[in-house]
């Protein structure tokens, strides 16, 4: 057979057999890849949300503390999903008290949940623990992608409890064609949809997302997984090879743990933000009232990735003008949606840039 | 690439193209024909004991065509994207090795490494012509018409199997465990607000009591303390 072929051909095809073979070795030993490992106690519940405290890890603390906002579709825990690349941990390093929101599952009779109960409920009560815990009157808000829309709702509605606003990756401006998951928004019947699931099942939600590029996120990046394995047989590279693995595991975890979405909620969310955009349009109504994004007179931080292929810059760019605030700004870092969480760059440049941002704004007045 | 082979490729594409557009014609000369002829039996109203529910059974008729029409529909769509994706490639391909001799090296074994961009130049080609696609307006309207279609299918199915199954065996139906969910969440809205007012009113009346007992303990310092000051004024 090597007269056949050359051996530098047959070391090729012997390493990708070796990196499947050293993945599978690695897979068959049932890695321990736990999420969301920083500790943290639950302070606050109401229904199924929970309201997470995470353990100061510092002498002393920003005596404001943050408060983690995320989307409905996502876990708790993206922000917190290695011990090595958390953004919760940076957090609590450089001292800053910080809470999150986990929304948990709904069932049940959370199908006819609002976007009301969501803000003006469990937001607005979460808040209010917060305040009462630390005696303060204003929190911090950060939030993430679509919790960056709530974010900002709430701050329009509430200004007198927020101390800062820092959105993340959040859209404001549904108008634009840039990402296909907006214009299909524009063209689905959502009533039928809720009226038929009225929970709306994460599968379904999952399956658009997979659609947006199926044979890169259905196939490419498995491969991609097994092909970054390296052959070495030291100690450094089986570490590493297993720390990859379960760092893979981790995000796989995290994009398929899709919770349902309250039907109500969502069919609000696409018909007011998705198809008549009325949020940056001061049109959209909360509880009876409508959201005047000029009464967001907060310090904001507008943090967006430049590669986002789910929220456009386009989506969040608006908000600067949107609002009063005169101390405002925002900063685009050189990555994606999800890497602006959980990316080095993140570490090295997002979470200190946030950081650095917050502590002069967070202590006392 | 050469004459002949750009040549072959668009007689591919011709013919695919023919093989689909010959598809629709026939599948929407199929549905027009079935609008004309069982459709219309399918909305005669019925009579009878049984009316009712032969009504309801006849309905499912234009819901099944429907759904079948938007699945073919897509499904056509959706053949001639990866017929775009693979042609793509093709072409890709030929650019970048336009002879066999190009993949293999000097003992004419083919290269592995060629192997993987190969694969490169086929998910590229694919992913970009599937992406494309998804965002065209074209796509979101068929998604959105399957959805809808699959929807009123679904729920179709739904009642049929309330109506004919669940009530006629007295077992719960998902309809009356929403009306419990809707009464449920109602009551619990009404409990929380309850509860605020609650709180809030608990508060207002610890306020007044410790003002009016640090009024009294006011009042009764200032009452002491001119007794108190009487007194020394009557030594």
């Amino acid at each position: 057979m090597n007269n056949l072929i050359p051996e530098s051909h047959i070391n090729i095809i012997d390493n990708d057999f070796n990196k499947f073979a050293k993945g599978m070795e690695i897979l068959l030993k049932s890695p321990d890849f736990s999420v969301g490992t920083t500790p943290s106690e639950v302070v606050y519940t109401e229904d199924k949300m929970k309201l997470i405290h995470y353990m100061p890890i510092t002498d002393e603390q920003y005596s404001i503390p943050v408060l983690v906002i995320y989307a409905l579709v996502n876990r708790y825990y993206i922000l917190d999903l290695q011990p090595d690349k958390s953004v919760i941990k940076k957090l609590l390093n450089d001292g800053f008290d910080v809470y999150a929101i986990d929304w948990g599952y709904p069932s049940g009779p959370d199908r006819y949940l609002t976007i009301d109960d969501y803000i003006n409920g469990y937001i607005d009560n979460a808040i209010n623990d917060i305040r009462e815990r630390h005696k303060i009157d204003k929190v911090t808000l950060m939030g993430v992608c679509q919790g960056g829309t709530f974010s900002i709702i709430y701050s329009a509605l509430h200004p007198e409890n927020v101390r800062n606003l820092v959105t993340l990756v959040s859209p404001v401006d549904f108008n634009t064609d840039k990402c296909a998951l907006n214009i299909w928004a524009k063209n689905i019947d959502i009533d039928k949809i809720v009226d038929y699931y009225g929970i709306i099942p994460g599968d379904f939600l999952n399956v658009a997302f997979l659609l947006l590029d199926p044979f890169r996120l259905l196939l490419d990046k498995y491969i991609g997984m097994f092909d970054k394995i390296d052959c070495k047989d030291d100690d450094i590279c089986i570490r590493n090879n297993e720390e990859n693995m379960r760092n893979f595991l981790r995000m796989e975890k995290w994009i398929f743990d899709s919770p349902a979405q309250a039907g109500e909620a969502y069919r609000q969310f696409i018909k007011d933000c998705y198809q008549k955009n009325l949020l940056i349009k001061n049109e959209m109504e909360i509880g009876g009232k409508k959201i005047n994004l000029k009464n967001i007179n907060v310090p904001l931080l507008n943090v967006m990735a430049e590669f986002d292929h789910l929220v456009p810059n386009e989506e969040s760019k608006p908000l600067l003008d949107a609002v009063s605030s005169i101390d405002k700004e925002e900063i685009i870092f050189p990555t994606g949606h999800i890497g602006i969480f959980v990316g080095s760059k993140s570490q090295k440049n997002v979470c200190p840039y946030i950081a650095e941002w917050l502590k002069p704004r967070s202590s006392r007045v | 690439m050469d004459k002949n082979s750009e040549e072959k490729l668009k007689l591919e594409k011709d013919q695919l193209k023919v093989s689909l557009d010959m598809t629709k014609e026939f599948f929407d000369l199929w549905t027009k024909s079935y609008q004309s002829t069982f459709g219309k039996l399918a909305q005669v109203p019925a009579f009878g004991p049984i009316r009712e529910k032969q009504e309801k059974i006849m309905k499912s008729m234009p819901i099944y065509t429907d759904l079948y029409t938007a699945w073919i529909e897509s499904n056509i769509n959706f053949q001639s994207v990866f017929t775009e994706a693979t042609k793509r490639t093709y072409e890709k391909t030929i650019e970048q090795w336009p002879k066999l001799s190009d993949i293999k090296d000097g003992k004419g074994c083919v290269d592995p490494e060629k192997f993987k961009d190969l694969y490169n130049t086929w998910l590229e080609a694919y992913s970009d012509t599937f992406k494309e696609f998804m965002k065209s307006e074209h796509f979101a309207s068929d998604m959105g018409k399957l959805t809808s279609v699959f929807m009123d299918f679904q729920k179709y199915n739904k009642e049929i199997i309330e109506e004919n199954y669940l009530k006629p065996n007295n077992l719960p139906t998902k309809t009356e465990i929403d009306e419990i969910n809707k009464e449920l969440y109602d009551i619990k809205k009404i409990v929380k607000e309850l509860t605020k007012k609650i709180q809030i009113l608990s508060k207002k009346e610890e306020i007044r009591e410790s003002t009016e007992k640090s009024e009294e303990l006011g009042k009764s310092e200032l009452s002491e303390k001119t007794t108190s000051e009487e007194e020394t004024l009557n030594e």
